[in-house]
């Protein structure tokens, strides 16, 4: 919001910009939060699943931390742990959007085949980060550019 | 498939002049793959395509791709060939302008990943990025 002010006896009167800045960033960090969100929600779902594993590796991780996963277990079945790895990814981003993003905020997974999974001319879902990726970078350029 | 994808296949169909063969397994064509053959497997994925103007119905469309052209190669015959092809796929496609009969294609920088074992081959993964504005 721009605030007029009007001193006392209406002698001098301010036009106070502060506030828009304000609102202007704000609505920033929740349309980017939000595109992560969908960015990030989209690239766990679209990984290939066999047995779950790649699929569930996935992390956001804050200042450069190495993202935590189990071991594989080759017998496994991951496919149930999908919607917690999600949430749990959004959270992470929300918390960081509360704060401004004061910190650098990355999509990880350790597992050592996504390369494959991403470009392999056998993939059952190639070039799926740079799917999701492309999408949030014309979002937020979007609103970057348009301010809303 | 769009007319879009179909013409820079084409484009790349009739500029390819190198030894490995087109495998054309992404566009419902089968391939008996041979030990001792190379190949270049060509893939396209549309990324995003976003309204450009209003009204929507007549506004540009800008429309964003990925295109993989992945190399398979003889296991065990070093790198040499494959950076020949290399070469030649930079030639034809890194940074370029490319026109066909009804689009105009902008192309990015092309980007060449870390290969790996994929049965009887050695897969190179190669990639690049463009995009079109259509109507």
């Amino acid at each position: 919001m721009i605030r007029r002010k009007t001193g006392k006896k209406a002698k001098n009167v301010e036009v106070d910009f502060s506030e828009a800045f304000e609102q202007i960033k704000k609505t920033l960090y929740k349309k980017t939060g939000d595109s992560m969100k969908i960015g990030f929600e989209s690239i766990v779902r679209e990984t290939p699943v066999k047995t779950g594993y790649a699929q569930t590796s996935w992390r956001v991780v804050v200042d450069g931390n190495n993202p935590i996963v189990g071991i594989k277990d080759d017998e496994g079945d991951y496919t149930n742990l999908t919607d917690s790895v999600i949430e749990d990814g959004k959270k992470i981003i929300e918390e960081m959007r509360k704060k401004g993003f004061p910190s650098r905020l990355v999509f990880s997974s350790p597992v050592p085949y996504m390369g494959r999974l991403e470009y392999g001319h056998s993939s059952r879902n190639k070039f799926f980060i740079r799917r999701a990726v492309t999408k949030m970078k014309n979002e937020i350029s979007g609103f970057k550019k348009k301010g809303y | 498939m769009l007319l879009i994808e179909r013409e820079i296949l084409g484009y790349l169909n009739d500029n390819w002049t190198q030894p490995p063969t087109i495998a054309w397994t992404n566009f419902n064509v089968s391939v008996n793959y041979q030990s001792d053959q190379d190949y270049l497997v060509p893939f396209i994925r549309n990324l995003d395509s976003v309204i450009l103007e209003i009204p929507a119905n007549c506004g540009a469309v800008r429309r964003d791709y990925a295109m993989g052209l992945n190399l398979l190669l003889r296991e065990n015959t070093g790198t040499s060939s494959a950076n020949t092809y290399v070469t030649a796929l930079l030639n034809l496609f890194d940074r370029k302008e490319i026109s066909t009969d009804n689009y105009e294609y902008s192309f990015s920088p092309l980007e060449v990943g870390p290969g790996f074992g994929q049965g009887p081959h050695f897969e190179l993964p190669i990639s690049i990025d463009f995009f079109v504005y259509s109507s």
